[in-house]
This record gives C-alpha cells, sequence and structure tokens, in this order.
C-alpha cells in the first residue's frame, strides 16, 4: 500500500514527508550526500524532487538548538524537529528548473523482460515518467527510439 | 551596529559565513546569519536572525582548512576558549570579555582555528525572529 505519510511511497506520491526520527529511518528515494562531513550530523537528498534536509544530532549539555536534534529543509534557517510534516518539491517543477543543462545522448535501459525502466546517459538511471515533462522535448506519447537526445538532467 | 544589544547567548551553530577580512593584525569574520537568543517568555526564547562581525584583535594564530561554499555551508560547531583553555559552547554577554581562541567548523568539514588577545561580536542588521526556543 503507497502511504507516503509513513515513508512508503513505491509509486511516487510523495509531496510531503514527515521528518523521521534520525537519518536511518528515511523512506526510499533519500540517499545521504557523502560530501558533508559533519560529524553530527547528516545531509539528505531526494533526487527525484531535488529537497534536501540536513539533520542535526543534538549534542548533550549544549543550549539552544544545538542540544536538540533537529532538521534544515532545502538550505532553511528554521529548525524542524522529527515528526514536522514539510511539504516536498513537485517533480515536475525540479525538472524544468534544472540549472546548467546540457545535451547527453539517453539510451533506454530494459529489464529483463524486454521493458524500458527507464533512460540514462551511462550514469543514473533516470525514470521513463520524468522524461515527459521536459518541455518542448519529448511528449508523454513519444515512441522512443534506440537513441534519444534529451538535456542532460543535473541535480541540483 | 548595535554593538550593546541585549541577548542572552549567540549561537555560532547554523551561522552563515560572508567573507573574512585581515586588516594588520585584525580579523574580522562576517555573518550574513547568525542565531541569537533573546528572552521572550517565561517559555521560550524567540531567536532573532542578524548579520554580525566577530573580530579578532591581535590576532596571533590563524588556519583556515578547506573550502566552502557560503550559500550551502554553514557553521556546525563552534567553540571558544578563555586563555585557561576553559570552553563554551556560545556566547553571552558575560563571558565574551574573556575568549581568546576560537574553533568554527562548517557543515562540509573545514575548520577555522584563530587565536587573539580579544574577540568581540558586533550585531548588525536584524532579519527578525525567524524561530523560537523552548526554555528547559
Amino acid at each position: 500500500m503507497n502511504d507516503p505519510v509513513n515513508y512508503y511511497d513505491v509509486i511516487g506520491l510523495q509531496t510531503t514527508l514527515v521528518l523521521p526520527p534520525a537519518p536511518g529511518s528515511f523512506p526510499p528515494g533519500w540517499e545521504v550526500d557523502p560530501k558533508h562531513k559533519d560529524p553530527n550530523g547528516t545531509r539528505l537528498r531526494n533526487p527525484e524532487t531535488g529537497d534536501y534536509v540536513d539533520f542535526h544530532k543534538g549534542q548533550a549539555g549544549k543550549k539552544g538548538w544545538k542540544g536538540k536534534d533537529h532538521y534544515h529543509h532545502n538550505g532553511g534557517e528554521k529548525h524542524l524537529k522529527p515528526g514536522t510534516e514539510i511539504k516536498l518539491n513537485d517533480v515536475e517543477n525540479n525538472v524544468n528548473s534544472c540549472e546548467n543543462s546540457g545535451t547527453g545522448v539517453f539510451f533506454p535501459v530494459y529489464d529483463e523482460d524486454g521493458n524500458i525502466v527507464g533512460y540514462s546517459d551511462g550514469g543514473e538511471i533516470i525514470d521513463p515518467n520524468i522524461i515527459p515533462f521536459i518541455p518542448g522535448v519529448l511528449s508523454p506519447n513519444f515512441i522512443y527510439p534506440g537513441t534519444v537526445t534529451v538535456p542532460r538532467l543535473v541535480w541540483p | 551596529m548595535k554593538q550593546f544589544e541585549k541577548y542572552e547567548f549567540i549561537e555560532l551553530h547554523d551561522a552563515r559565513i560572508n567573507e573574512i577580512i585581515t586588516n594588520g593584525n585584525d580579523l574580522s569574520i562576517q555573518f550574513s546569519h547568525i542565531p541569537v537568543y533573546k528572552n521572550h517568555d517565561e517559555q521560550k526564547y524567540a531567536i532573532w536572525a542578524y548579520q554580525a562581525v566577530l573580530m579578532c584583535k591581535d590576532v596571533n594564530y590563524v588556519s583556515i582548512r578547506g573550502k566552502w561554499d557560503n550559500k550551502d555551508d554553514y557553521i556546525i560547531e563552534s567553540i571558544f576558549f578563555e586563555e585557561s583553555d576553559y570552553k563554551h559552547f556560545d556566547i553571552t554577554m558575560n563571558n565574551l570579555n574573556n575568549l581568546k581562541k576560537i574553533e568554527i567548523t562548517m557543515f562540509n568539514g573545514a575548520n577555522i582555528k584563530i587565536t587573539c588577545n580579544k574577540i568581540n561580536i558586533v550585531l548588525g542588521e536584524s532579519k527578525g525572529i525567524f524561530d523560537y526556543f523552548k526554555k528547559e
């Protein structure tokens, strides 16, 4: 059963997220950003929506928010307690607002039964449901040839 | 600049550095955002967002390791030391005069260490209350 509120969202309907008690409890689709090396915290990114959250583990004996577990959403200054519901970017707006776009040659990626499961330029496999949202390039009814050229998606 | 603005404590956690400027033996860290805790009522502090400058006078040691993106990285940890190496994790109006050393760690692991003769902080323009914190 798809249930974004309870962190389970297999069909990608997630538009809000209830911040879990700790980074280990995030739903599928959220990835740890290894570039950030906070010894008391973690940055998690959702490549599909472009959202990111920073988790700061409260440190015993410290005053203020530094002493309490909290999150920040998309670089915001407000402190969010675990259990707070945040609104995520919608996928369409995220794709349309990608900056630094270039041109990549995307190939269909097939599963064992020959079904297209996504498109890739050799890197990340992109969900085929996202491709039609790219304005002016592909339409929802586009029949994908062996090779298609679409703007490279660079996630912020 | 409101040098004598009253506050309960200033946390550099979550503060954002705009620039670090040296001038002779002095060094200043300019913050585009710094959280300043003020009494709001009996139950909670109001957290005010300020621009601020932290000034280090007569610097005798400075080390900056790593680089950071002003837009994306912010301070995750700061420790202030008195001459005796007694640690403080925030600035209050009482401890400010005794601080001689500061260590700052950015969210991406970059690190700043400064030892000097005197540390002062000057609050600039306020952007208003952006959050609250329940008193223990």
